[in-house]
């Protein structure tokens, strides 16, 4: 009989508290359709993971960390699938977007310095990247600088992308005025040509790579799913790339994220930290994107909305939406997205660019 | 300073986990010179990303013209 009791006696207070947490991480997946290729399977496994003398967290969950998230192949394979999902058009047609998206990362340098007055170097380096507003890019850094804190690094990145929409509106608004928020943009409908577009993914790794060797990984393989869905001659790969790889994958890396979940590494006070600083970065990039674009209309004839700025943090599409919806709520004539969709994307490469900045220093 | 340490030092002593090593609650240090270290990196980090995104707009905006103009 006592085979029925014995397992449960060695449940600590922390065990519960994760299971607890892995049933709200899938509440959240299922229920609020928050992100849940990844939260559902994070979930998931952080309930496998706490179950005492799990098996789970000795053999498949380790060995999927090791196979995938060690050596950073699962963040690189799903880059491929979000650059096959990016349409480069609108940025194409207006290259000076990108400047935004180069502002909207000072959320993540800022958070550098905060972080820093708590953490040591490197933890606090992995922390500030939850700034760049892209998973992938955030578990590929944090792992590479050995950080402790993968785990909340990545809760905090991937929850944060999903409450976008709750994030920035507020910061928008105490940053503009009712007259600068119905200012609008008209969009000139340029046609880019095949050939540009082809060329883009490539001129953008041999550039950054060039530059900063450390983000050739991660700038590569996402220009690279860009470049299959461009060519236009390998639709099925780019379908797959879109589709079934990129979740395959995320599942992939959620449920082996998770063997960082464990009760007594995750449950401390300094997740609560990372989860603070992590709001920071993301209300800080949204600042910095807003206020970048004001600082420009000091000096252009052509006003721009400082709304678009905010759609400089990578959480794309949601971003490039919520600047377009908060346009159109102001006025209903005001089509702002493919501008905002444009500083979205060039929100992702930045967001790529400043992961290599952030290796170059520390790694 | 010295109210944070003591602070996460009750913390970690009422949780009965040991006010060091793994099983504390937390291991942090309050330096607030820490943010003034991070500054240079701060000013680097956004000048380099900046001149990078720049020279991306340049060549970007250049082979826009070349290719519109031969199609």
């Amino acid at each position: 009989m006592e085979i029925l009791y014995k397992n449960l006696l060695e449940f600590s207070w922390q065990n519960g508290v994760m299971i607890l947490i892995g049933f709200l991480l899938i509440f959240l997946a299922i229920k609020k359709e928050m992100e849940p290729t990844l939260l559902l399977p994070m979930g998931f496994g952080t309930i496998l993971v706490n179950i005492p003398f799990s098996d789970a967290l000795k053999g498949p969950i380790v060995e999927l960390y090791e196979a995938g998230i060690a050596n950073e192949l699962f963040p690189l394979l799903l880059f491929i699938g979000i650059g096959a999902m990016i349409d480069f058009g609108p940025l194409l047609t207006n290259p000076k977007l990108m400047l935004f998206g180069a502002a909207a990362q000072f959320g993540i340098f800022f958070t550098l310095a905060m972080a820093r007055m708590f953490f040591p170097e490197l933890d606090a380096a992995s922390i500030a990247i939850i700034g760049a507003a892209d998973g992938p890019t955030s578990i590929a850094v944090a792992n590479t600088l050995g950080s402790n804190y993968i785990g909340a690094i990545t809760v905090a990145a991937y929850s944060y992308m999903a409450l976008v929409p709750i994030i920035q509106p507020p910061v928008i608004k105490l940053l503009t005025t009712k007259k600068e928020r119905l200012i609008r943009m008209p969009y000139e409908q340029k046609n880019v040509s095949k050939t540009t577009r082809i060329m883009f993914p490539i001129i953008i790794t041999i550039v950054v790579s060039a530059i900063i060797p450390q983000a050739t990984a991660l700038i590569g393989f996402l220009m690279f799913g860009n470049l299959v869905r461009e060519c236009g001659v390998l639709k099925a790969l780019s379908e797959t790339a879109q589709n079934v790889l990129a979740n395959l994958v995320t599942i992939l890396l959620g449920i082996s994220v998770s063997f960082n979940m464990v009760g007594d590494r995750f449950l401390k006070l300094d997740t609560l930290l990372i989860l603070g600083l992590g709001l920071i970065a993301f209300v800080v990039d949204t600042a910095g994107g807003v206020l970048f674009a004001k600082f420009l209309n000091l000096f252009s004839k052509k006003k721009l909305n400082p709304m678009i700025g905010a759609a400089g943090i990578s959480a794309f599409p949601m971003s490039g939406r919520i600047v377009h919806k908060m346009g159109l709520a102001e006025d209903n004539q005001n089509f702002l997205l493919m501008h905002s969709i444009g500083v979205n994307v060039s929100g992702q490469i930045a967001s790529v660019i400043a992961g290599g900045i952030i290796l170059n220093f520390f790694a | 300073m010295k109210l944070f340490t003591m602070a996460l030092d009750l913390l970690n002593a009422a949780s009965g986990a040991g006010t060091t090593g793994e099983n504390a609650l937390s291991n942090l240090d309050f330096r607030p010179e820490g943010f003034l270290e991070m500054l240079s990196y701060m000013g680097k980090g956004m000048l380099v990303i900046f001149i990078l995104i720049g020279v991306i707009v340049l060549v970007t905006s250049l082979v826009n013209k070349i290719f519109s103009k031969k199609q």
